[in-house]
């Protein structure tokens, strides 16, 4: 197959699985709407760890609502991982001459687009919890939160898939992702902050091309590692 | 500034002690490797 | 017998050098005594990196070759590099404290990117212990390897950017070692520890790949006899009367 013919099929693969791991997420509502409540419980938390002071919880609010998204994270991108893993399929799916890039892209889209709904649905809890004001900045954030969640999906797919088929998995993604994954919650935190604080110093857009330099090197170094894992 | 000196002995000494802790280590993990795998000689190994 | 000289030599100039470091060279204007932990705590980390590199290296020299001998050589450098990254960490402590009056600075991008890879370090090693067999341990650590390795950089970069918004203090920099402006003395004092620790780095690789060697074929026996008793177990059992029939 020619280049691009072979990148449109990797695409459509990609995309099938992708669209096979929103439908399973949809399906089995109680484990992505757990997540999503435990994060939201982790703001509460939070709260009453850093209060009852709102100006601090305010100042604070960009850390911990990124702290929340990089927890509830943690567990979706495990949780779309297992689905393979129960019965198999991701064996079946390595057998097959499919590109491996695209079994990562697939899930990593996948990923993606449930830390996008994570990442949506917390910003009105902080907002909420922590008096912060969000419809002014709300592109910034919007853009941010995006940027974030596409370094987190493409760092977490290769992760989850490291760590999906070893004892010990649960503690083994955290520990081996978090180190990772720091640059891209220094950034994040930093854009929240300064979209929240109308951008004083200006620093905002810095902060996003370290974001998209960031996710652009992980879903390289991702896809290419991805490759090897399912090679054994 | 000799209020520094214990930063600079804790410093040199747990670096210094460290390493020699490691390598004395190292010397009798590999001694009983080297027993216990038995007399299956490796060309790539030297005995020194 | 090479290696064991190597080894002599290695403690020789460790010896020397500190001699060199702690009582010949005169203490710092600024920074007195506490800047003796700098000619211990920037070589420790040049090994730390250093190690780092060779673990990313041979963990593709692996994925390409398949020779399991890489994969002794990573986790060699790994296991070094985890001490020696300690080490850089801990002198990095020592003499933040007396100089900045803190033992740990934020926004000190060398301190927090030791620190980062420290984390990533242990993760690699404890991630290791969990496979038994041993190409898939090999390239699943090769491959975790790597995206660490392409981390590294980036952490340093967003960290200096970081402090860079902040205006850190510029009191203490462990940088003044390296200016061009130092003292003849003071440089010279810091290449010779540096070479020291270099040859005693270069000592601890070989002995530890040894000893990763020893243990391969260990290991492989061990597996061997296990596959052989399962056989075994397997087989029918053929009676002595029968046998003769």
């Amino acid at each position: 197959m020619n280049g691009m013919a072979a990148l449109r099929a990797d695409l459509g693969i990609a995309w099938a699985i992708a669209r096979k791991d929103a439908l399973s997420e949809l399906r089995g509502r109680q484990a992505a709407g757990s997540t999503i409540f435990f994060a939201a419980l982790v703001l509460l938390l939070f709260g009453f760890a850093l209060g009852p002071d709102t100006r601090r919880l305010a100042e604070a609010a960009p850390g911990l609502l990124w702290l929340a998204i990089v927890f509830g994270g943690l567990l979706t991108v495990a949780r779309l991982h297992q689905l393979e893993t129960e019965d198999g399929a991701l064996e079946e799916l390595a057998r097959y001459p499919v590109e491996r890039r695209a079994i990562y892209l697939g899930k990593a889209i996948a990923g993606l687009g449930a830390m996008l709904v994570l990442g949506g649905l917390l910003l009105p809890v902080v907002a909420i919890l922590y008096g912060i004001d969000l419809l002014a900045a709300a592109p910034a954030l919007l853009l941010t939160l995006v940027l974030g969640a596409i370094g987190f999906a493409a760092v977490g797919t290769f992760y989850a898939g490291v760590t999906v088929r070893l004892r010990a998995r649960e503690v083994m993604l955290p520990l081996l992702m978090l180190p990772v994954i720091a640059p891209l919650l220094l950034a994040a935190v930093k854009a929240t902050a300064a979209a929240l604080g109308g951008d004083p110093l200006g620093e905002l857009a810095s902060w996003l091309q370290l974001l998209a330099g960031y996710d652009l090197v992980m879903l390289l170094a991702g896809a290419a590692g991805y490759g090897f894992l399912l090679e054994e | 500034m000799s209020d520094a000196l214990p930063f600079v002995v804790a410093g040199w000494g747990v670096i210094l002690g460290g390493l020699g802790l490691y390598a004395a280590t190292l010397l009798r993990r590999l001694a009983a490797a080297r027993r216990a795998a038995g007399n299956e000689p490796s060309p790539d190994e030297d005995r020194g | 017998m090479k290696t064991r000289i190597l080894g002599v030599v290695a403690v020789l100039a460790v010896a020397a050098a500190t001699w060199n470091a702690l009582f010949v060279v005169p203490a710092d204007l600024n920074q007195g005594d506490a800047q003796r932990i700098m000619y211990v705590h920037v070589p420790s980390a040049w090994l730390a990196y250093l190690s780092f590199g060779v673990t990313a290296l041979a963990g593709i020299g692996y994925l390409w070759k398949r020779d399991l001998r890489l994969d002794h050589v990573a986790l060699s450098a790994a296991e070094i590099g985890v001490m020696f990254t300690a080490f850089a960490i801990w002198g990095g402590m020592m003499w933040g404290q007396p100089v900045w009056g803190v033992f740990w600075q934020w926004e000190d991008p060398r301190l927090t990117t030791t620190a980062l890879l420290l984390a990533l370090y242990v993760g690699y090693l404890l991630f290791r212990r969990l496979t038994d067999d041993p190409h898939r341990r090999a390239a699943r650590a090769a491959v975790v390897g790597l995206i660490a390795a392409v981390d590294i950089p980036i952490v340093h970069f967003s960290v200096e950017w970081w402090r860079g918004l902040h205006q850190g203090p510029t009191i203490g920099s462990p940088d003044r070692l390296l200016n061009p402006a130092a003292p003849m003395q003071f440089v010279t004092a810091l290449l010779a520890m540096l070479g020291a620790f270099t040859i005693a780095w270069a000592w601890l690789m070989i002995r530890r790949y040894q000893l990763a060697a020893a243990e391969a074929r260990l290991e492989d026996a061990v597996r061997r006899t296990r596959v052989a008793e399962a056989r075994r177990a397997a087989q029918p059992v053929v009676r002595p009367e029968e046998a003769t029939r």
